[in-house]
């Protein structure tokens, strides 16, 4: 979520304590996880400072695809080394905005359903699809620079 | 999208924007139905297809092993643990 080791290590720290002091006002209207995940969100949010002035992304989903590689065939054998190697996906992820890498993370990483991500994000389940839609389109971009 | 098709009744920018619900088993059984087709018979669909659930699967089996946790954080977060929580 935080795409930065030492930040990473700050937002652990952080939900280690809240889990801490809040155990005991957990209700239980979800799982353990989503609720140790929601901490761990809104912990990265108060952590991380969203760069400044950072234009929304508003690409049409052709071009997008098409900086993914739609229509050049099978995939290269950089880009299928890229997806055995953990480096070049980590760098493929760093290269996502925050936005794009929390949906990555918490539905393709965690293995959280679409409707429980978009209960952790606080968010309609259609503007979740839409949104993790394109942040999936934009890995594979990001895959398909750093692989070359 | 240069170069795209219409096989199955759908172009192959509706199966963009549908492959996700695709891979995610989203889609009703006549939709997906119309996507399967469509990918059948189209060889870049299928490819972009393909490579959209290989990244998915990428990402889920190579990164969702969390890295060691550093000397410095383990003993942050032990040190932690001295405190009392209701203070």
């Amino acid at each position: 979520m935080t795409r930065d080791e030492d930040t990473a290590d700050d937002v652990v720290q952080e939900v280690f304590v809240a889990a801490w002091r809040s155990a005991q006002t957990f209700r239980g209207d979800s799982s353990v996880r989503n609720w140790l995940l929601t901490i761990t969100r809104n912990a990265a949010r108060r952590t991380t400072r969203r760069r400044a002035g950072e234009p929304a992304k508003t690409e049409d989903l052709d071009q997008l695809a098409e900086a993914a590689g739609w229509g050049q065939g099978d995939m290269s054998p950089d880009f299928e080394r890229a997806l055995e190697s953990r480096e070049l996906l980590i760098a493929g992820m760093a290269r996502l905005s925050a936005d794009d890498g929390e949906l990555v993370t918490l539905v393709d990483l965690e293995g959280l359903s679409l409707r429980e991500a978009a209960g952790v994000l606080d968010l309609q389940l259609p503007t979740l699809k839409s949104r993790l839609h394109r942040a999936r389109i934009r890995l594979i971009a990001a895959l398909e620079e750093v692989s070359a | 999208m240069k170069g795209e098709r219409q096989v199955a009744g759908l172009w192959c920018s509706e199966v963009l924007a549908r492959i996700y619900d695709f891979l995610d088993d989203q889609l009703a059984p006549d939709e997906r139905a119309r996507v399967e087709e469509h990918l059948a018979g189209c060889s870049v669909c299928a490819s972009f297809g393909g490579k959209a659930a290989a990244v998915a699967a990428a990402v889920r089996a190579r990164l969702s092993d969390p890295p060691p946790v550093s000397a410095d954080l383990e003993q942050r977060l032990l040190g932690l643990t001295d405190d009392d929580p209701a203070s």
